[in-house]
C-alpha cells in the first residue's frame, strides 16, 4: 500500500471561508439586536380613543376586561379604567366665518385607559411586539368587541 | 485540471466557486443598499430642520413637547433628535357665504413648529439623514420618537457644522 505523504494543510481559501461564516453570524447576531442594550421592562398605561361609538359600544366595555390590542392577537392589555365623552365635531359658520366644535347627539368618545407590561428604550415603548406611541391606531379586542382607535396617552409607571 | 478537480493541482474548483458566489452576494448588498444620490462626493455634516406639524389635537403636542430621539420606521436607526418644539394655534384660510377670505382659528387643534438636530451629509444635489433620506423643504417627513408617530413638511434647513 502506497503510504499517502501528502499532509492537510490550511489553504487561504479555508480562511476566505472561516471569515466568511464568523461574518455572516455577527451579520445574524447584529440584526436580531444580540448587541443590543437590553430594554427596559415595566408597566405602562396608556388611552385609547375610540370616536363616535354608539350606547351600545359605550356599555361593552369593562374595567377589568382582557383585551387583544394587536392584529395577530398575540399582545393583551387590561382594561383599568373607561370615561365617556360626547363626541363633538369642527364645524364651519360660513356667516361668521368661524369654525366651532359642536356636539354630535347620541354618539360618545369612549377613553379605555389600558394597562400593559413593556419594554422601554430611549427610543421605543414596546408591549410584546406591539409599538405604542400617541398617534398610531390600536385594535381594542375583547370578549364580544372588537374597536380601532388611536394611542392618546401614554404613561410610564 | 487535474482528476482530482483541482485546477494546476491546488486550487479547487468548487472553491473558486464558492468565492465567486460570496463576491457576488457582497457586490449585490453593495448594490441594493448603496444610494444613488449619495454616492457623489458627500460631507458628513451637522444640520437642523424644522417640520410643520399641522392640526393636530392636544394629545400629539404634549407627545412632541417630550421631545427625544427620531428614529426610522422600524424604530431601530437613530436619525436626529428634537431640540425644540413651538406650539401655535391652527388656522385655516375660509371663504365667508360673502365671498370673503378669512383666517380662522380650528379651536382644539394646534400647529407645531419642531426643530430636529440631525446628523447627515450635504452633498451635490442635497441633504441627507444617516440613513441617505433625502432632507429637503417641501418634503413630508414622517416623525417616530419613543412618545409620538406623527408626520409634517420640512419648512427650512440650516447647517450647523461640517463634521470632517
Amino acid at each position: 500500500m502506497e503510504k499517502n505523504n501528502e499532509t492537510k494543510k490550511f489553504t487561504v481559501i479555508d480562511f476566505v471561508i472561516i471569515a466568511v461564516t464568523a461574518a455572516a453570524c455577527a451579520a445574524v447576531m447584529f440584526k436580531f439586536g444580540i448587541f443590543e442594550e437590553s430594554p427596559q421592562n415595566t408597566s405602562i398605561l396608556f388611552d385609547v380613543l375610540i370616536t363616535e361609538c354608539e350606547d351600545n359600544v359605550t356599555e361593552t366595555v369593562n374595567k377589568g376586561d382582557v383585551v387583544s390590542i394587536s392584529n395577530k392577537e398575540k399582545d393583551t392589555a387590561t382594561v383599568k379604567d373607561i370615561r365617556v365623552e360626547q363626541s363633538k365635531t369642527m364645524t364651519y359658520n360660513a356667516q361668521k366665518g368661524e369654525y366651532y366644535m359642536k356636539e354630535l347627539a347620541e354618539k360618545s368618545d369612549l377613553y379605555i385607559t389600558l394597562e400593559a407590561d413593556a419594554d422601554v428604550t430611549d427610543t421605543l415603548i414596546e408591549t410584546g411586539t406591539t409599538p405604542v406611541k400617541v398617534g398610531m391606531s390600536m385594535p381594542v379586542r375583547g370578549k364580544g368587541y372588537a374597536l380601532n382607535g388611536y394611542i392618546v396617552r401614554i404613561e410610564e409607571n | 485540471m487535474d482528476k482530482n478537480g483541482k485546477i494546476f493541482g491546488k486550487v479547487s474548483i468548487i472553491d473558486i466557486g464558492f468565492v465567486l458566489v460570496i463576491a457576488a452576494v457582497i457586490f449585490g448588498a453593495y448594490m441594493r443598499f448603496s444610494s444613488g444620490a449619495g454616492k457623489l462626493v458627500t460631507t458628513p455634516t451637522k444640520f437642523e430642520y424644522v417640520v410643520k406639524v399641522s392640526n393636530v389635537r392636544q394629545f400629539t403636542v404634549d407627545a412632541l413637547i417630550k421631545k427625544g430621539y427620531i428614529t426610522d420606521k422600524k424604530y431601530e436607526a437613530v436619525l436626529g433628535e428634537i431640540v425644540d418644539v413651538k406650539v401655535e394655534e391652527a388656522h385655516m384660510e375660509s371663504v365667508t357665504a360673502e365671498g370673503e377670505v378669512v383666517d380662522t382659528a380650528l379651536p382644539e387643534r394646534y400647529t407645531c413648529y419642531v426643530t430636529i438636530r440631525s446628523d447627515g451629509k450635504e452633498g451635490q444635489n442635497g441633504y441627507f439623514n444617516a440613513k441617505n433620506d433625502e432632507i429637503s423643504v417641501g418634503r413630508n417627513l414622517n416623525i417616530y420618537t419613543k412618545y409620538v408617530s406623527t408626520s409634517g413638511g420640512i419648512e427650512s434647513i440650516r447647517i450647523l457644522k461640517q463634521t470632517s
